[in-house]
């Protein structure tokens, strides 16, 4: 450790660490280098912004088994008007961390020496390959602001450079700093408190719930719900837009005129629970996109200390739950535009809609310098009950964001916020899940048992031949004609023969004909009771050439299917009639019993796929009606010019 | 619900499926009766009861 005097006011400053450049006297904010020629002052640095940080200097901690200590920080401004706290932890190996913050997320990143592409070779979205393949998720310009304690470089009052922000997955981070030639990497992951073990005892506690102020324009009582993080607040009774600055108050934009048509279903103010945690709605805006005319929704800003914001969207009565996603979160190959598909967390999202949307009208407070008439590109993905967002800005910053939605019915948001009477949607929402029930996975169960049952009864038919087939001449005259009895008329009996009992019995007829009927009666008789099962079918064939195309109608062989019959000995009584004054055809008999029926599988088949059939048809009219206001619709008929020209 | 349902309804089906076809049952009903003792046996020849179990040509 090393002690001096500031050569600017003369108060004492330390030097703790060896390795730091630079100590920004508490006093008077010199920066103050230590050099070859001693110490030297470089300009001063403008007061410290209240961020409300929870870590100070001399915060300790320990991260992955090595322990840091918090030395110094300066605080950057973004380009969208906000200010960022950015640590720096000497750490117990001699290593520097830099360990950025804001909005309540953490980034411990360290100097490294992988290559960085130039910036104009930056695309948002795209992955850096030479950073891990990481996905470039903003592309910015920070200004230093202001600064305190021991850093190890020298910041300059009024300072800026370029910088991309990177993300992947499992929540690793990296910053690439082009302040410098060659640009330098930092590389880390987003982190908590827990995971940088920093204690309680040397965290600050100066974070306040609620900050009440007044509206400079109205006077009205304002209350901020998150007032370490909020840049803007937009007065719920004048409408004046409020710029938040080291706590206070400072008019942006005078009232407009006060939209009446546009209220929050939910009052600013409003406590809610989510998921287990508790919520206060914080902002409210209205946005629109622009298509054969101006579409409108609603979204609620919600806060709660521990998770950050989140939005809850309202879009025609449908609500959906919103949280923040770190792009490398989101496999997207075309980050710029907008791709048919993303995939998420194992889930595909198809593309429903891109376009631009404006913000048309604000209320409460934002974390962000946030106006009506700002603009965003935006490309929405569903995978219902889920949503994917995604909003490029390429305005100031260039940030890709994207955040996850969960549909919510009404009547959740009303339990949620302690409300009643919220406005049930009439329409279809895109994310709105399909309300019936879907059978395909129990049809698939069930048409696998039907095929195994199938299989093991007709494995286990016997198909057993009864009586071979067997020629009955119809043209040899009876010895006795029986009176009454036509000419054209003959009547045969089988041998006997036995049956199990156990199955049906199939008699199969078949007649050589050709331009000819027959008219076939029979019965089935048991020798023993003399009970008969009686059967009759015609049997034609007909066939010509007509205008030379050849032509045939009818059949020659028919099959009659019996039920079971009692087990015993039987005979097949066959009666033939044909046309009168022509020789009637000979008759092949055949009788089987154990016959598996195939049609009897069709008609199981179709029993057990009729609910499944009109649910699927369900679920099909319900996704039309859903994607019916989607560009993207994969039930769009394709309209060709000629269609276009006919109309 | 409807899931339930269908599952109950398809177990039947599937259910009465095989136990009709087990069975040897047939959905055609067929015209059942019982012939007198005096036409029993007679295969060969001919008998005004069998002849009476015509129904016609085309």
């Amino acid at each position: 450790m090393s002690v001096a005097n500031c050569p600017s006011c003369g108060a004492p400053i330390e030097f703790a660490i060896g390795s730091s450049a630079v100590v920004i006297c508490r006093y008077c904010n010199s920066v103050v280098a230590r050099t070859d020629r001693g110490i030297e002052a470089h300009g001063k640095v403008a007061a410290l912004i209240e961020t409300g940080s929870p870590l100070q200097i001399g915060t300790t901690g320990k991260y992955r088994k090595t322990g840091f200590r918090v030395t110094g920080r300066t605080q950057l401004r973004h380009q969208a008007g906000g200010v960022w706290d950015e640590w720096y932890a000497a750490f117990d190996d001699g290593r520097w961390g830099w360990l950025a913050e804001a909005q309540g997320r953490f980034y411990l990143t360290f100097r490294t020496e992988a290559a960085a592409p130039p910036l104009d070779q930056l695309r948002l979205g795209e992955p850096v390959e030479t950073v891990d393949s990481l996905v470039v998720a903003e592309i910015g310009k920070a200004e230093l602001a202001s600064a305190e304690g021991e850093l190890p470089w020298r910041p300059e009052p009024g300072y800026s450079y370029e910088y991309a922000d990177l993300s992947g997955s499992e929540r690793k981070f990296a910053t690439i700093d082009y302040s410098e030639e060659p640009p330098v990497v930092f590389k880390g992951e987003e982190t908590t408190l827990a995971g940088l073990g920093v204690s309680g005892e040397s965290l600050r506690k100066t974070r306040v719930a609620v900050v009440a102020l007044q509206c400079p324009n109205c006077a009205g009582a304002l209350e901020l719900k998150a007032p370490d993080q909020t840049e803007r607040v937009w007065c719920p009774y004048c409408g004046s837009g409020l710029d938040v600055s080291a706590g206070k108050l400072s008019l942006f934009q005078l009232a407009k005129k006060k939209r009446k048509d546009v209220q929050p279903a939910i009052p600013l103010g409003t406590t809610g629970t989510i998921d287990g945690k508790q919520y206060v709605v914080a902002g409210f805006m209205q946005r629109s996109v622009h298509f054969d005319k101006a579409y409108y929704w609603t979204e609620y800003l919600l806060y709660n200390r521990e998770k950050g914001f989140r939005w809850l969207v309202n879009s025609d009565d449908h609500w959906s739950f919103v949280t923040p996603l770190r792009p490398g979160e989101v496999r997207d190959s075309m980050p710029a535009g907008a791709a048919g598909d993303v995939y998420y967390d194992g889930r595909r999202y198809r593309l429903f809609q891109n376009a631009t949307a404006k913000v048309t009208y604000v209320l409460g407070e934002f974390y962000w310098k946030v106006a009506a008439g700002e603009q965003v590109n935006t490309s929405d993905y569903i995978a219902p009950p889920f949503g994917i967002s995604k909003e490029v800005t390429t305005s100031g910053a260039s940030e890709i964001a994207y955040s996850h939605a969960r549909y919510m019915k009404p009547e959740e948001v009303e339990e949620a916020f302690g409300l009643k009477n919220l406005p049930r949607p009439r329409t279809t929402g895109p994310m709105q899940p399909f309300p019936g029930s879907t059978v395909g996975v129990a049809w698939a169960v069930m048409l696998l048992l039907l095929f195994i049952v199938t299989f093991v009864l007709a494995s286990t038919k016997p198909n057993r031949t009864v009586i071979p087939e067997r020629m009955y001449d119809a043209s040899i005259a009876p010895d006795a004609p029986v009176e009454g009895v036509p000419e054209n008329t003959r009547m045969f009996f089988t041998d006997g023969f036995d049956l199990s009992g156990k199955h049906n019995v199939v008699v199969e007829v078949r007649a050589p004909l050709d331009n000819a009927w027959l008219y076939v009666t029979g019965d089935l008789v048991s020798e023993a009771t003399g009970k008969f099962q009686s059967f009759d079918f015609p049997l034609e064939y007909y066939s010509g050439v007509d205008q030379g195309e050849r032509w045939s109608e009818g059949k020659r062989v028919r099959r009659i299917y019996l039920s079971r019959p009692e087990k015993g000995r039987y005979a097949m009584r066959i009666g033939a009639q044909w046309e009168a004054g022509k020789t009637p055809p000979p008759l092949y008999v055949k009788v089987r019993e154990g016959v598996f029926r195939w049609p009897y599988f069709i008609l199981a088949l179709l029993g057990i796929s009729v609910i499944p059939f009109v649910a699927a048809l369900r679920k099909v009219s319900w996704e039309a009606e859903r994607w019916k206001d989607s560009d993207h619709s994969p039930f769009k008929t394709i309209t060709t010019e000629e269609d276009e020209d006919e109309e | 619900m409807l899931r339930r349902i269908y599952i109950l309804f398809a177990l039947a089906v599937i259910g009465g499926y095989a136990y009709a076809s087990h069975r040897g049952l047939e959905l055609s009903r067929t015209e059942k009766g019982v012939a007198p003792a005096s036409a029993r046996g007679a295969h060969i020849g001919s008998g005004a009861f069998w002849y009476g179990g015509y129904r016609g040509g085309k």
